[in-house]
């Protein structure tokens, strides 16, 4: 699956759920959706820049063959 | 009389016996044991005690309340996992640390005098460092001294604490402790056993280096033990509810960076044990029902997921994310288990860490801590994230590296399925759960705005995990933690003062500090010794000199 195309079926899926939210009266409408999208890229992005900027260093116990795991590359990535 | 004998006596004597009996019957025990245990707290009513005079003071080695009871019941089940889970893997030493260090758990959280309780807490830091030196290299050797120093401080200045008070107040009772110098010297030790940051890193430094089966006791009890400690005597400080929130996301940040599975999940005890330690420090019955609750699914579900990353470990002798990918068809079983583990502790619905972390934000809800609800529910995203998400991707579904495992052990996957068989009890009928708690609980997770909402912050953090897997990648590296401060500053502090110094006559200037302190060296070279490397004959020392001092202490 592309990444454009995860991007379109989260945002489908976020109206959805806000709209779900509304239908249920639930307050604040989108709490959950915001929560668990945001939260996640939000917990990556961060943890990784404090991790680059202050805390990872080189493991000392690490060998050649412990290159970082290549994540295929998949059809489409950079459309977004 | 025999209705009053202590459970933990049950453990710490079997222990003992365990020492000396063939292997095989020693491996019966470790089973058995634990179920002597729960049957004789089965037993005992809330409002039992056992007290008896030592040195002018009453002494209760036994007092059973509710509280105690439903921790004294995770702590014997857990045992029994354990137990099981390493019944063909643990030699006869670990099996007599890890039941004394069990019983030792138990023996805290059924104490009813302070007294009682540190020589307890004293004997589980003893046992537990034992577990870690168990695997019996040079990693886990230097970790376990680590350990050991971190769990002694602790200790001490939990005596501080206690000392002070009994000179205050003349009384060695533990219950609700007054704010004052005793109370924080007290609390200090408590939360460090708690692994509440910056007194933490013993535990992800320790619990990955200790044996397969050795870091599943270990993920069940310390911590446990010191949020018992924490809800008896320091229910509703709020220092607490800070700490927690702050434990809950800091494990969460590091989480991110780990490459080692089973330090990944060391992390997230930190994180989970965060929502423990909120729900104290908001103090309503409630949250006390909400941290009883967690600890209490806490020590079932993150078990199950320690089990599982041991087996991986066992299966093909790595741990680390950047050497595992693909066994997800090799180990199939492992992973189902080790799923039911990740969702139960990501909260979702029919698993216990739903109907145990909701207890907690309820109450926190209820006492209209907005900002306390969603940053931990955005450390539950977190622990989605990781736990249910991240590790299994690295461990099972990445890149294939040819990894060819060994054969699991049947009682491996015989106290996976045990753990993973009462997550989805407790799950599906949270009421052998609630019906434990100290207090009773006027709370059903299951309706629909809450089952919407869970269901909801799962998709989406999962669509956000899709969308970033490339930055989840893992990455051979280690993370500074607070660590840093005992285990590399003094290094680089002898260095510039080393760099500063003039050059010293030979003869009259002193030894520097790495000279005069050995143990601060590091090893330069694989294959270099500990200076504490665990041998048999330093371990029976150490254990012999403890059995001695504790028989003087109990002497009148």
């Amino acid at each position: 699956m592309t990444r454009t195309r995860l991007l379109i079926i989260t945002a489908v899926l976020a109206v959805i759920g806000v709209g779900l939210d509304l239908a249920m009266g639930a307050d604040p409408p989108g709490y959950a959706v915001t929560v668990g999208l945001v939260g996640c890229i939000g917990i990556i992005l961060i943890s990784k820049w404090i991790g680059k900027a202050w805390l990872q260093r080189p493991d000392p116990d690490a060998v050649p063959e412990d290159p970082p795991v290549p994540v295929p590359e998949r059809e489409g990535d950079g459309d977004a | 009389m025999l209705e009053l004998l202590p459970p933990a006596a049950i453990l710490l004597v079997g222990a003992l016996v365990i020492a000396v009996v063939p292997r095989r019957v020693g491996g019966a025990l470790m089973l058995a044991l634990p179920v002597l245990a729960f049957a004789q707290l089965l037993a005992l009513e809330p409002g039992t005690s056992l007290s008896a005079s030592f040195y002018g003071f009453e002494v209760e080695p036994l007092a059973v309340d509710r509280l105690s009871l439903a921790f004294g019941y995770v702590f014997c089940i857990a045992a029994f996992i354990a137990g099981l889970y390493g019944l063909q893997v643990m030699g006869t030493d670990e099996r007599v640390a890890a039941t004394m260090y069990a019983g030792s758990a138990l023996g805290v959280v059924l104490a009813g005098d302070l007294l009682s309780l540190f020589v307890f807490w004293e004997i589980k830091a003893i046992g537990s460092t034992f577990l870690v030196w168990a695997r019996r290299t040079e990693e886990a050797g230097r970790a376990g001294k680590r350990y050991l120093y971190m769990q002694l401080a602790g200790g001490k200045l939990l005596l501080a604490g206690i000392l002070w008070h009994i000179a205050a107040t003349g009384s060695i009772e533990f219950t609700a402790m007054d704010p004052g110098p005793a109370a924080v010297l007290m609390l200090l030790g408590f939360l460090m056993a708690a692994a509440v940051p910056p007194l933490h890193p013993w535990l992800p430094d320790a619990y990955p280096q200790a044996t397969i089966a050795g870091t599943v006791f270990l993920s069940a009890y310390t911590t446990k033990a010191s949020v018992y400690a924490l809800a008896r005597g320091f229910a509703g400080y709020e220092i607490l509810v800070w700490l927690g929130v702050a434990m809950a996301l800091y494990g969460v940040v590091y989480a991110v960076l780990e490459n080692d599975i089973r330090r990944l999940l060391g992390y997230h005890i930190i994180s989970q044990v965060g929502y423990m330690v909120a729900a104290v420090g908001i103090g309503t019955e409630m949250a006390l029902n909400g941290a009883t609750a967690h600890a209490f699914a806490h020590i079932l579900y993150k078990g199950l997921l320690l089990m599982g990353a041991g087996a991986v470990l066992y299966a093909v002798g790595e741990s680390l994310g950047t050497r595992l990918g693909g066994l997800a068809r090799k180990m199939k079983a492992v992973l189902t288990l080790y799923m039911v583990g990740a969702v139960s502790i990501s909260g979702f619905p029919l698993f216990s860490g739903f109907v145990s972390k909701e207890l907690t934000m309820e109450a926190a809800s209820l006492d209209e801590r907005a900002l306390v609800v969603i940053l931990l529910k955005i450390a539950s995203v977190g622990t989605f994230l990781h736990t249910g998400l991240k590790l299994p991707y690295m461990v099972w579904f990445g890149r294939d590296r040819g990894l060819q495992p060994r054969p699991v052990p049947p009682s491996m996957y015989a106290a996976m399925g045990a753990a993973a068989v009462i997550n989805f009890a407790i799950g599906v009928q949270p009421w052998l759960l609630y019906d434990l708690l100290p207090f009773p609980v006027p709370y059903t997770p299951y309706y629909a705005e809450k089952l919407v909402e869970m269901s909801q912050v799962l998709l989406f953090t999962g669509l956000g995990f899709l969308l970033l897997l490339k930055k989840l990648a893992a990455e051979p590296t280690v993370s500074l933690d607070t660590d840093w401060f005992y285990r590399d500053a003094p290094f680089r502090i002898a260095g510039t003062v080393k760099r500063l110094r003039p050059e010293r006559q030979p003869g009259r200037a002193g030894p520097g500090v790495l000279e005069r302190f050995p143990p601060l060296q590091r090893a330069p070279l694989a294959g270099a010794k500990s200076p504490v490397y665990p041998t048999w004959l330093l371990g029976a020392s150490i254990l012999g000199v403890s059995v001695l001092i504790l028989a003087l202490a109990l002497i009148p």
